[in-house]
């Protein structure tokens, strides 16, 4: 070995993955939070085991209870479990929060790569679109879809995903201009990579950062949108359980009985914390720079 | 002897538009490098020396076509790649690479040091298993003096100096007869260039590589290069052999460029030649010479007529109407050591 | 020469959280008379931009902190002294110009407004009297159709120019001392040519001592009449300019100078010094260029060697000089 060649202690190679769950592991914060999040998503799968009633039972007898042994949430207008709306609520609102946001990424990371990396007409082009989905807020653009599809799941879906895509477009676009100038770029295409290699091994990996970091909270803001559609009546219908509906439906008897609202909110507000610290901890994970610190 | 790279009258032309161009206003032209023609022979160093903006970093990613020429050809190994397909591009690119100013920059902070290594390799197809991508990045990582033994690394865990080499290792790993090499050492410590440019004289003759060597420090031309060309806005005023340039440079630019770069002597600075102005805009390049409006010795013609890059002496050519050994006057630093 | 200008004594900067922080200038010492140009050279990480921030106690605090020492300015010693009584000192007495000169100009601001600031900082006189002021400083540094250029802004500028305005701001109000940090590295060489000719006439004009910090030992060669060698945020040597150039004490400035490819023409190989520099929470107690030393003993991995004197004028810090040994 020639003298100018200093001997580095070789860390072992892992996968992506496996420092994922080490980095979250090592710090506190970002270990609660996934372990809340574990625990929604379970309950969310296991819903029909672990719910104590069925969710659209109603019940006369019991209208507007306060929480007790039986009902540990209380019970709504209709004599409905609040506990188990909210365990069945999660199914729904979770779904639709992590899947519209999901695809909207993957949309409009290929239309925010592609404008960024070739530039010229092929920018100007999708920027205009861009631009004109832009000038919409999120939550009216769904609105106007929501209104002409009709409600539903998938229409949902749809809303949602329109609404965003342009968003992560946009970011998308703007990482991949700040990339494409780098030297690495040019050095990839004089070594005779081709243009898909390049943006599958040099774009993606340096922007996913910031789109994960994105998309964790777009997945906040879709479980809010729900929330806000199906209280609008555009989103989830009733009978069913969404922590919108929920919501809605205890806004009428807000005072004589809080509790269906103050437990929906509660969810919310814990499901969109737990999403955006999740979004911190796996930027700083993808990051090999911070990463090492 | 044949070249192993030529370019004949290449150019680069890139329309600025104005703030007005909108309501049908001017649209400039700036010229980033104009009819230049040049020759490179296998194993041959040529540096390309100039002050930021004259269009050297331009001309190397034309050769490499990085960027599409205006006009001009570029004849690479006897092929005229300059309408090259992509993937007689792909071809060609395989015997000529390029190395860049700033490690920083020109390494993917994503990947490890095998991956970016490994990546013309696995472009190229060139690839048969994953032990044998180790082993062919484990060869080149130690031909430029790093331990095989980093491969799993970031580029983050590296200083300056041994990013260069990582950047190098890459460069070599199709076995290309020429590498372009923009500022390869400008971003680096004086203890640390003095590394890689051994290093990169020792791969010379190991490899038979010729080097297209773009850089602003006459200091290290005068080490590495065997031929100089100076370019002032997009042009070549001077080129010849190294040892000629520098003992007898006939193009006041040249001589001031010389004079002006401050020597590791004290006391030297004397008989420095201190141009007056700054460079003019390449959207702005004056008439006749281009040089004149800072020239010490411009005459009426300057102004009239372009001066051509004529003959001066066997291999030495210089682009003035009034080309004479040192022509702003005797200049010590010019003939000493 | 008149009397001491500068007294720098013991002067150590760490950053990072205390009692665990990385201690990056590590006690620096040295004195520089009025009229004195001195230039400090030093790689990336060697301390020498610190080392002028802490001058004027500029070191961004948190993270760094200043532990240790003094920085006496005719008699006074700046690192005691009030905050508050630091602005004045600054820009007035001691003026600093850096290498980035766009980004040390306000872009909003014209250029002459920006100087005319400077002085209105510290003097107090009249509006007419500051602009007329300005003019001067502009023709002074070379700055063509001074009356124009005062309601330019510095974009209009090309770097070089920049360069001059910023001279001509750091000079607006007579400092005693001049600190520039790399002044001429974002320059092309003909115009860091007329940069280091015009430093050069200000102080023959003024007497302005001048601190040069700089990596290129060209322009130090060009400039100064005594050198500082830091590396490692240690003084490693301190020489007269022709002492050093011509007879370099410590191994580290020996290798410096031999690797630099203008003082090795017609030579098939550069020297080159092996390795590279450890990174500040990689220094051990000994001597900081052990690692890359060809002339390294035992004992450099257990202490500090001192500044010792080699010459009347020229100090390095090795224990393989003769002056070291017993």
């Amino acid at each position: 070995m020639t003298p100018t060649a200093e001997t580095l202690a070789v860390a072992p190679e892992r996968g992506v993955l496996a420092q994922i769950a080490i980095s979250i592991a090592r710090d506190r914060v970002s270990l609660s939070f996934f372990v809340v999040l574990v625990a929604i998503v379970l309950v969310a799968v296991f819903a029909p085991e672990i719910a104590p009633y069925d969710p659209i039972a109603q019940s006369l007898l019991s209208i507007n209870l306060p929480p007790s042994a039986e009902h540990w949430l209380g019970t709504d207008q209709f004599g409905r479990d609040v506990l188990s709306r909210i365990i069945y609520g999660a199914r729904t609102s979770l779904l639709l929060g992590v899947t519209a946001p999901v695809i909207a990424a993957v949309i409009g990371t290929l239309f925010g790569v592609t404008a960024g990396y070739f530039g010229g007409w092929t920018d100007r082009i999708i920027g205009r679109f861009l631009d004109i989905f832009l000038a919409f807020p999120a939550l009216l653009l769904g609105i106007l879809i929501a209104a002409a599809l009709g409600a539903g799941f998938w229409n949902m879906v749809v809303v949602l995903t329109v609404a965003f895509a342009p968003r992560f477009a946009r970011i998308a676009r703007a990482s991949t201009m700040a990339i494409r100038s780098e030297a690495f770029i040019e050095a990839a295409i004089a070594s005779g990579m081709r243009t898909p290699a390049i943006m599958l091994h040099h774009i993606l990996p340096n922007i996913a950062g910031s789109i994960v970091v994105v998309l964790t909270l777009w997945v906040a803001t879709a479980v809010r949108l729900e929330a806000t559609l199906s209280f609008l009546g555009l989103g989830t219908q009733p009978p069913k359980a969404s922590w919108g509906n929920i919501i809605r439906d205890g806004l009428g008897n807000l005072f004589g009985s809080p509790w269906p609202i103050v437990a929906a909110g509660l969810a919310i507000t814990v499901t969109v914390l737990a999403f955006n610290m999740l979004g911190d901890a796996v930027r700083d994970i993808l990051d090999p720079e911070v990463r090492d610190e | 002897m044949t070249a192993l790279l030529s370019t004949e009258g290449l150019a680069k032309h890139f329309a600025a538009r104005s703030r007005w161009s909108a309501f049908g206003g001017g649209k400039s032209v700036v010229r980033a490098v104009d009819d230049l023609s040049m020759e490179i022979a296998p194993s041959e160093t040529l540096a390309l020396v100039g002050e930021s903006g004259c269009g050297k970093s331009t001309t190397g990613r034309l050769i490499m076509r990085l960027i599409e020429p205006s006009a001009g050809r570029v004849v690479f190994e006897g092929k005229d790649i300059t309408d090259a397909s992509a993937s007689e591009l792909r071809q060609a690119r395989r015997r000529m690479q390029m190395v860049f100013q700033d490690p920083r920059s020109s390494l993917s902070p994503r990947r490890t040091i095998l991956q970016t290594v490994a990546e013309p390799l696995d472009a190229n197809g060139l690839i048969r298993s994953p032990a044998h991508r180790r082993e062919v990045v484990a060869e080149l990582l130690d031909s430029v003096g790093l331990s095989p033994s980093v491969m799993g690394r970031f580029p983050h865990q590296f200083s300056g100096g041994q990013r260069q080499r990582v950047g190098i290792a890459r460069a070599i790993a199709l076995g290309p007869s020429l590498i372009v090499a923009d500022e390869p050492v400008s971003a680096l410590d004086v203890s640390v260039q003095a590394q890689i440019i051994n290093l990169m004289q020792d791969l010379q003759k190991q490899r038979r590589l010729s080097y297209l060597f773009i850089s602003h420090d006459l200091a290290v031309v005068r080490h590495i290069a065997d031929r100089v060309a100076v370019m002032y806005l997009g042009r070549i005023v001077e080129i010849g052999p190294k040892a000629e340039v520098f003992r007898a440079p006939h193009h006041p630019y040249t001589q001031a460029l010389l004079s002006a770069a401050p020597e590791a002597r004290p006391g030297r600075s004397q008989k420095r030649i201190v141009l007056s102005g700054d460079v003019p805009s390449p959207s702005a390049i004056p008439s006749g010479c281009s040089f004149r409006t800072r020239c010490p010795i411009a005459q009426e013609v300057c102004a009239r007529e372009r001066p051509p890059l004529g003959a001066v002496a066997s291999g030495h050519s210089a682009a003035c109407h009034f080309a004479q050994p040192n022509p702003l006057g005797p200049n010590q630093r010019g003939r000493s050591s | 020469m008149s009397g001491s200008l500068l007294k720098v004594r013991n002067l150590s900067v760490e950053f990072g959280p205390a009692g665990k922080g990385v201690r990056v200038l590590d006690r620096v010492g040295f004195d520089m008379m009025a009229g004195d140009c001195i230039g400090i050279v030093g790689e990336s990480g060697s301390g020498k931009s610190v080392m002028s921030l802490s001058l004027l106690r500029l070191v961004p605090e948190p993270p760094g902190r200043i532990v240790e020492g003094s920085v006496e300015f005719e008699g006074v010693d700046l690192l005691t002294l009030p905050a508050s009584r630091m602005p004045d000192i600054r820009g007035k007495d001691i003026a600093m110009i850096f290498q980035e000169p766009m980004s040390a100009l306000n872009p909003v601001m014209t250029v002459g407004e920006q100087i005319s600031e400077a002085i209105f900082l510290h003097e107090s006189i009249g509006a007419a009297a500051r602009r007329a002021r300005v003019l001067e400083m502009l023709q002074l540094v070379g700055i063509p159709d001074a009356e124009q250029r005062y309601d330019s802004y510095p974009h209009e500028f090309s770097g070089g120019m920049r360069q001059r305005v910023m001279i001509a701001m750091a000079l607006a109000c007579n400092p005693r001392l001049l600190i520039a940090d790399e002044p001429t590295t974002a320059l092309d060489v003909t115009i860091q040519a007329q940069v280091l000719e015009l430093m050069k006439q200000l102080r023959a004009r003024y007497r302005t001592s001048i601190l040069l910090i700089s990596h290129d030992l060209g322009v130090i060669a060009d400039i100064a009449d005594r050198v500082i060698v830091m590396y490692c945020g240690r003084v490693v040597e301190t020489a007269a300019i022709d002492d050093l150039f011509d007879r370099p004490a410590h191994p580290y400035t020996e290798g410096l100078l031999n690797s630099i490819p203008s003082r090795s023409i017609g030579q098939e190989r550069l020297y080159q010094i092996p390795g590279a520099p450890p990174a500040p929470t990689e220094r051990g107690p000994g001597c900081a260029f052990y690692p890359r030393c060809p002339k390294r003993m035992p004992v450099c991995l257990e202490r500090t060697p001192p500044l010792l004197q080699v010459s009347e004028t020229q100090q390095a810090a090795c224990f393989a000089l003769p002056a070291a040994r017993p």
